[in-house]
This record gives C-alpha cells, structure tokens and sequence, in this order.
C-alpha cells in the first residue's frame, strides 16, 4: 500500500518535471534558436525551419565582432559596462536613502511629497524626451553617460524607490528602536541594521536596472552621438538599414554574446531575485 | 567606543563592497572608469575650445566637422572610407562619423534639430523634408556656397524637383532611387508568358491567372500590403489622375471615390485572382518581400519595390533577371513610377564651418575617389560621373539600370513625398480590408474616403 502511494507520489513529480522542462524548453527555444542561427546564412534563417545549422561556421562571430572596423565590440562592451556599472550602483545607493526617507521619517509635506514622487511614475517618458534633452544640453552632459549616472544618482527612478518603501515597512521598526537605543544614528541604522535585512531588495533593483540599462536602445540613441561611446544596444543596430539585406548570422552572434552577461548575472542573483519581489509586498 | 566605531566603519565598508559586488562589478574600476571619461569628456572640451581660439586666431584652422547618416555596413565602411581620403588630403579637418541603423533615426534628428544640436553634415530622407524644414531654418541654401560645391553634374531637373524647399537648396540626392517591377522571367516564361505582353493591369491580372492556373505553388505577384497600400495606390492613382494624391496647396484629396474605387478594384482583383500569394500567407514577409521562401525557390514571378532595397542578395536569378515595364491603364495620364531621391544630404543652417562643409560634400559627391569608393552604397549616384565610373568598373546591376532609366524616361515630379502618415495609414488599413475580404469594394472605398477627409480636415 505504502510502495503504492510512493510510487504514485514518485509518477506525479516525473510528470510535474516534465511539464516544467517542457515550459521551460518553450521560453528559451527562441534563445537556442538565436544562437544556432549565428552559424546559418540568411538563406537558410528565411527558409529552413530546423534548428541546427547545416555547418558550424564562426565567420558570423568573427565578422560580427569586427563589426564596420572603426570600432569592435570589445569597445562596445565596454561602453556598456562603463555606462550601466555605475547607473546600477548609484540607482542603489540613492533609491535606498529616498525610500529610508519616505519609510521611517514623519516630516512635514511627507505625504505630498511620497504622491508627487509616485505621480512622476506615470508620466509617459516620451513626452520627458525633449525637455530632458535641453536640459541635459544646456548641462554639456550630451554625447556622455552623465544623463544616466545623473538620474540614477539622484533617485529618478520612483518605480525602485516605492519597491524599496514597501520592503522597508515591512521590516518591524523594534529594529530600528533597539538600534537607537544602543546609540546608533540614523545613517548607521540604515546601513548596518537594515542594510543587511534588505538586501533581496537591493539585489532586484541591480538586476531590473542593470538588464533596463543594458537593453535601453531610445536613451542612448538620443544622448549618445559618437560610435566611439555607443554600447551594445545600439551598435546592434548599426548596419540595419531600412530594408536592404542584413547579415543577420553576424548580428545573431552579436545579440547572443551581448545577452550572456545578462543570463549569468539573473542566475547568480535569481535566489534574491525572487526573494525581494516575495517579501516587498508584505506587511511586517 | 573608538573600537566599535572602527567596526562599524568596516562593516559599512564591507556592506558597500558586497552590494556593489553583487551587481556584478567592481566599484573600483567603475568609478575609475567614470573618472577616466569625465576626464576624457573636459579634455575635449579645452580642446574643442582650443581650437575655436586658434581658429579665430589665425584663419588656418582646425576643424572639425560632424557628419551623421544611416545605412547598413557597407554604407558605413564606404563612407568611412571617404572621409579617411578627405581628411589625408585636408589635414586640418577632422570629420566625426555618427552613423547608425535606421531604427529611431528621425525621432534622433528630430530631437536634435529642436535642440540645435544636429550634426553639420546630415543625411535625410526626402519625404522628411518638409517636416525638418517646418521646424526651422534646419539646413543651409547650399547655392551659398556654389564656390566650394559644383552642382553641375546632376540632372538639373532631378535636383529642381527634390532638392528645394521654399526656394532654398535644402540637400544634395545621393542616389536615384527609382520604382523596379523585378521579374524572374523563367517564372512567366514556364506558363508560357513573355515579359514584353504585359501592357496593361488586364494583361498583368491574365497572367497571373495563368501562372497560377499552370502550378498552383506559383503567383505572379511577390508584394506586401504595406508596399501596395502605400507606394501601389500611388502608382495606380497616379495613372489616373496624373497629379499627386493631395493637393499641396489646398491639402484637399486630388481623387474622387470612383478613382479610389478603380484603383481599389485593381488590388482586390490581385487577391481575388490569385495575381499575389494569399494575405494570409504573405504577411509573415511584409516589407521584407525577399525573405518570402517562395521568392527564394523560384515561385514568385516579380515584384514592386524600390530599386534602394535591392541589394546584396535580394535576389539570386541574375540570369534571367528582368525590369518589366510598370504595367498600367489603357488611359493612363502618366506611369506613376517611384522616382526620387535615394536619400538627400544637406548642412546644416547652424554649422559653424559652412564652407568647408561644402567642400567636403564636393569631393563626395565629384570626385573620382569617392565615387570609386562609395560605389552604390546609396543607391545609384545621382551624378552623371559617378554613374559612369559605378558603369565602367561593373558595380551597379545592369538590372538596377534599367529600371532607373525606365523610371528617369517616364517619371513626373508627382512622387508624394509629403503625405501625412495618417492618410498613409487609412490607405494601408482599406488594403489590408480588401485583401483578407473585409467587405465589398463599393464599402471599404466610402469608409476610406470618409476617413481620409476627415483626416485631412483635422491636420487642416
């Protein structure tokens, strides 16, 4: 009877695994697919439906990577890094200080203040391109990575910033009191205290902002000017023209070697991951 | 007290340490780094201001000008190329290349010019001319600077008809793009049809009836709605009326419903007749007609395009390649044929260095290098010479010829460079209705009229 139920127990988790492998098997097809379609011609990307290439050729790597000559894509990454490293570190820096604020402090105009920040959640960034590119101009900051370190090291980014209050609520305040009463100040408490409680909070904000900031393609192209300074995004795009034909294996080869970074990083940091999304909506 | 604190500094620093770790960097090397390009950015700065100084002071300068386009690699490494002669030969300019891919380019310049921050050097579509220039005085007359730029060489009229704008030089054409009805005459020849029969739309519609009568994996006509809504219904309307599709002056539509009706009828018989593959099937290839397998093994017989789109492998059939004549109506007041500038270039009203800005566009528009280098990387030059140097080496398409000739014997000025997307978008929208049997034709022309005036009367 027992070795039964086992048994039915054992047949049950085969199949939920399966159905996973499967669901899984579906998301990351289009990412396979990506990859084997590096080695393929274009003849073979518009006609052939089977996955694997007809030979492993690394031409589209290789040619891929030298990209119009001027400049590679050791460069590009680089750009890249240079400019999503300090975004990211500065997005967690300055959001934990603004949501410390708005979560712990009673000050006069909290309430109004915690509104106008969330209002600015809503508005559609489209209509910020211009002002924001006069402003930026008038700053000298066009053509450099200033207009993202800037916004990120001033808190512009309310989506993060409300995350991290709804996490910090959730943190019972007898921390912060036994805090206090043991002679900690307020920046020590939020360091040393509740820095460490919050750390799966930290972690999704350096994981959504650094694949926002890796991914952004309408930003850099409006701010960036020189091919020197492009990152990954859009040097992707570099030779796609309206319709002429691409060499679509090269930017294939491309797109994979510029989404590793990202898929290391998410699996790495994904046990926090799920942890800080888990956690922020609840109440301590 | 002391000891505590120590530890709580190191654990702060530890904490600081771990977090940005965990970001997968090092806070090190970012900050470094953002030193380094700070650095780097003031650097320019005293020397971009360097130079104003010595430029101001001795006339002899350096000079830097900045040049943006969009294109696909070989654009790229052929412009790269030139400006690489231009600054061997003129040592003390310095020309930045702001290239890219098209995705996003206007919304780009678009910002830029609001700003006054374009580049000195642009290149620019010619349907975009009048939105650039109804910002502002966004480019320079290039009759200005006729001293340093010889506009001689391209076809006068070519240049009265796209390159003004209030009376103004606005841009040079880089190429000429023309319309191609790119045939694979062993497609019509296997149903037994030769290129030289089809005259009218009758004779286009039989043949494609008999192509797809003979084998039923065959159409005749390789084309996407997007390309027949729009370019197609201009072609067609054109034939009809003779005249543009709204008026400039009175931004009234230059057609009455029946014309519509006539042209609608047309598109309906190629659906209908199986002229054009089935909706259905061809979507997935929409504006990218050359990826449609059919048309890589062998079953589609022609197709409407630009003659700027055919590049690299477009096509594969160089043997039996032909560009048919566009079919039209036994009345036609005029072919309708796509005839316009590839793309333009123009300087911009606020560069600093007008002058030389002109000379450079000088040596890339008439000069042997240049045109040796740049080939056909923006279409066929629009220059007699570049042409000729682009003929004599072998580097254009006989078939790309052809259909430029064609185009430059029959075309008018009447080329819709300026209708408003919304028009655009109703015309691809009723396409799209008739092509997947939305309705009947006498319906979707009363609602596209509808809609087009009531567009019209809004945008005013």
């Amino acid at each position: 009877m027992k070795t039964v139920r086992e048994k039915k127990k054992k047949l049950g988790r085969i199949f939920a695994f399966l159905l996973v492998l499967a669901f899984g098997l579906c998301m990351v097809y289009p990412l396979i697919w990506m990859f084997f379609a590096a080695f393929k011609t274009n003849k073979e990307i518009y006609t052939g439906t089977g996955l694997l290439p007809e030979s492993f050729d690394p031409a589209g790597f290789i040619k891929g990577w030298i990209s119009t000559g001027q400049y590679n894509f050791a460069d590009y990454f680089i750009n890249t890094l240079i400019m999503v490293v300090p975004t990211v570190a500065l997005t967690v820096i300055s959001s934990t200080l603004v949501a410390y604020g708005f979560a712990r402090f009673r000050f006069r105009g909290h309430k109004v203040l915690f509104m106008l920040m969330m209002s600015t959640l809503m508005v559609p960034s489209s209509v910020l391109i211009i002002p924001r590119y006069l402003l930026y101009r008038d700053l000298h900051w066009l053509d450099s990575y200033m207009p993202f370190w800037a916004t990120a090291a001033l808190g512009c980014y309310p989506f993060f910033i409300y995350q991290e209050v709804q996490f910090l609520r959730g943190i019972p305040a007898e921390l912060d009191e036994a805090a206090k009463i043991d002679g900690c100040g307020s920046f020590r408490t939020l360091v040393l205290i509740l820095g460490p409680v919050l750390k799966p909070s930290l972690m999704s904000v350096c994981i959504f902002q650094t694949i926002w900031t890796w991914n952004d393609f309408m930003n850099p192209l409006i701010y960036i000017n020189s091919v020197s300074k492009y990152p990954l995004s859009l040097a992707l795009r570099l030779g796609l023209d309206v319709a002429s034909t691409a060499e679509w294996n090269q930017i294939m080869a491309m797109a994979f070697l510029s989404i590793i970074p990202l898929v290391v990083m998410f699996f790495c940091l994904q046990k926090y991951f799920v942890e800080g999304i888990a956690t922020s909506g609840l109440k301590g | 007290m002391n000891g505590r604190r120590l530890t709580a500094l190191g654990m702060a620093a530890l904490l600081a340490g771990m977090t940005v770790f965990a970001a997968g960097c090092e806070k090190g090397s970012g900050s470094e780094a953002e030193r380094a390009e700070l650095k780097e950015s003031s650097n320019e700065l005293v020397k971009s201001s360097g130079e104003t100084e010595a430029a101001d002071a001795e006339g002899q300068d350096d000079i830097t000008l900045r040049f943006m386009w969009w294109g696909s690699d070989a654009r790229h490494e052929a412009t790269l190329a030139v400006i690489e002669q231009y600054e061997q030969l003129h040592p003390n300019v310095k020309i930045e290349a702001e290239y890219g891919g098209y995705d996003g380019y206007f919304e780009k310049l678009t910002t830029q010019v609001s700003g006054g921050t374009a580049a000195d050097i642009v290149q620019f579509d010619a349907s975009m001319t009048r939105d650039l220039m109804a910002m502002g005085e966004v480019f320079a007359d290039l009759n200005d600077y006729s001293a340093q730029l010889d506009t001689s060489d391209f076809d006068q009229n070519f240049l009265k008809s796209f390159s003004y704008y209030d009376g103004r030089m606005v841009g040079l054409p880089t190429g000429v793009n023309a319309g191609i009805w790119l045939t694979d005459t062993s497609v019509l020849e296997a149903a037994g049809i030769k290129l030289e029969d089809i005259r009218t739309w009758d004779d286009f519609i039989s043949a494609g009836e008999t192509i797809h009568s003979k084998n039923e994996e065959q159409y005749l006509f390789n084309i996407d709605i997007t390309t027949l809504g729009k370019e197609g219904v201009y072609a067609l309307m054109a034939q009809i009326t003779g005249k543009e599709l709204i008026d400039q002056d009175t931004n009234k539509l230059n057609f009455a419903e029946e014309d519509l009706k006539k042209v609608f009828t047309v598109i309906n018989d190629f659906y209908d007749k199986n002229v054009a593959e089935p909706a259905a099937d061809s979507a997935p290839y929409d504006t990218q007609v050359n990826t449609n397998p059919k048309w890589i093994s062998h079953d589609l017989g022609c197709t409407y395009t630009a003659t700027s789109n055919v590049t690299g492998n477009y096509y594969d059939f160089q043997d039996s390649a032909a560009a048919m004549d566009i079919p039209q109506f036994a009345d036609a007041k005029e072919s309708g044929i796509l005839f316009r500038p590839a793309q333009l270039i123009g300087v911009a009203a606020n560069c600093r260095y007008p002058e030389e800005a002109a000379r450079f566009l000088d040596y890339f528009f008439n000069s042997d290098e240049a045109a040796a280098v740049l080939k056909d990387c923006r279409s066929i030059p629009a220059t007699a010479n570049g042409r000729k140097i682009c003929e004599d080496n072998g580097y254009l398409d006989p078939v790309l010829a052809e259909a430029v000739e064609k185009a430059q014997e029959s075309a008018t000025a009447n080329q819709n460079l300026s209708v408003p997307a919304e028009i655009i978008e109703i015309l691809q929208d009723a396409t799209e209705k008739i092509a997947y049997k939305q309705g009947s034709i006498d319906e979707i022309t009363e609602e596209a009229m509808g809609l087009m005036e009531e567009a019209l009367e809004r945008i005013g």
